[in-house]
């Protein structure tokens, strides 16, 4: 009998980062809500600055398209749990949970800097990945789609017109004012990942 | 059957978030929005008080009218990936315009009740909170908000029957719901945008709206009721047509 050399955790990790890249690269949903994502940002980005040539467009377009790449972090992570359960085939190859939640959350951040490139900001980013830890939570992309909407669109312009003083953390406020909300854009992420990666860790698949 | 398409409307987990979010956000935005309505009233900038809130109760309908549809579509189980719903559905009631007349009504019925619920709470809440400029209340303006949410309602019925996924409809009507929508940008780029079915809709109740077109409370019904009356036809006639 031969023992076989167990790779290394780093070697693991790039592996696992790898795999998930590759889904999220060629699932037909993902590529979807990515082109529609950019094609409404272009028009809207176009509207805008025929409507208001001061303001800066791509800025004013992404107050409405930050819904896509929310949507796009949600169907990152309920692609799994869609009919088939892949769930189950992906921690046959990835048993570790968090490890398995670490490349998950790696590859999201790469596609979805990728995908922001164009419009010059990090922020869409920090939306993607609340998006996704919303995804993990509730396994639904429908509700999850339907609560990270209405947290951005419509709880958090509510809230930062009736306390202005909260603008610093809402997760939102780093679209119009990078320096104030930078915090919170990073912040919100940060704590739904490690809220999705316990639950991650402790549910059932 | 449409019974049948009541008690299966009534008993979706994700309809009872649709019913309680409709309930609670308008009436709840009533209680957020008074020192900010007050320091208005004072500057004398308000013009629709207690109907202006109104606007965000379409939340509920939308939910409703997606999930009416999304939930015949959603696979059964994790290893029947094929298997939905509807085929169920299909063999209990075959014939499919008469399908889609029973959902379109039991779907109308929730949301009518559930809006004159809460439009008349959010209106009397109003005046409950600010006694001294709250108008009066008006029957046939809480009627037309009741209206629009039910029109809204069919509308995303119809929507999401045509893609059959609800994913698409709520990003676009919550999108577009959000504090300035986006149907109001395009107003600026053409006039010809008051005229989209969601934001005719709310002329039917608000009597002053940013933008600089007005619209008569009866046209803008009769524009909205055309507009949900196309898309229900085309999506009728889809559904017929495909596979289920």
């Amino acid at each position: 009998m031969t023992a076989t050399a167990r790779p290394g955790a780093p070697a693991e990790l790039i592996t696992s980062v790898h795999a998930e890249l590759h889904k999220l690269g060629t699932l037909p949903s993902l590529r979807w809500a990515a082109g529609l994502t950019w094609a409404a940002t272009v028009l809207l980005a176009l509207a805008a600055h025929r409507a208001a040539p001061a303001a800066d467009p791509v800025a004013t377009a992404l107050r409405w398209t930050q819904a896509g790449f929310l949507v796009f972090g949600v169907l990152t992570a309920t692609q799994e749990y869609e009919s088939g359960g892949q769930i189950r085939a992906t921690l046959l190859a990835v048993p570790r949970r968090f490890a398995l939640a670490a490349a998950k959350a790696t590859a999201l951040i790469v596609a979805a800097a990728v995908l922001t490139l164009p419009t010059g900001t990090a922020y869409p980013i920090s939306v993607a990945l609340v998006g996704a830890g919303l995804g993990w939570l509730l396994r639904n992309a429908l509700a999850a789609v339907a609560t990270g909407l209405t947290l951005y669109l419509i709880a958090c312009p509510v809230a930062l017109s009736r306390w202005p003083a909260a603008a610093n953390w809402l997760p939102d406020t780093a679209l119009l004012d990078p320096g104030r909300g930078a915090a919170a854009a990073v912040l919100w992420p940060l704590a739904l990942a490690v809220g999705a990666s316990l639950s991650f860790r402790w549910r059932h698949a | 059957m449409v019974r049948a398409e009541l008690s299966k409307l009534l008993g979706l987990p994700t309809a009872w978030i649709g019913l309680a979010l409709g309930l609670i956000a308008a009436p709840a935005l009533v209680l957020v929005n008074t020192p900010g309505m007050r320091q208005a009233i004072e500057s004398g900038e308000v013009t629709d008080l207690g109907y202006e809130n109104l606007g965000i109760g379409l939340l509920g309908a939308l939910i409703l009218g997606v999930v009416a549809v999304s939930s015949e579509y959603t696979s059964t189980g994790d290893d029947a990936p094929g298997a939905h719903q509807m085929t169920t559905t299909l063999l209990a009631m075959p014939r499919r315009s008469h399908l889609l007349l029973a959902k379109g009504a039991a779907l109308s019925f929730v949301v009518a009740v559930q809006g004159a619920l809460t439009a008349s709470a959010t209106v009397l809440l109003t005046q409950v909170m600010l006694p001294d400029h709250a108008p009066p209340f008006e029957p046939a303006r809480v009627a037309a908000a009741v209206l629009y949410w039910t029109l809204l309602g069919l509308l995303a019925f119809a929507i999401t029957l045509i893609f059959r996924n609800g994913i698409i409809t709520l990003t676009v009507f919550i999108v577009n719901s959000s504090v300035v929508s986006v149907s109001y940008l395009l107003t600026k780029l053409t006039p010809w945008a008051a005229y989209l079915p969601d934001i005719v809709g709310a002329h039917m109740f608000l009597r002053t709206m940013p933008g600089e077109t007005h619209i008569a409370p009866l046209t803008a019904g009769l524009v909205m009721t055309a507009w949900v009356a196309a898309l229900l036809a085309a999506a009728s006639y889809l559904f017929t047509r495909r596979p289920a």
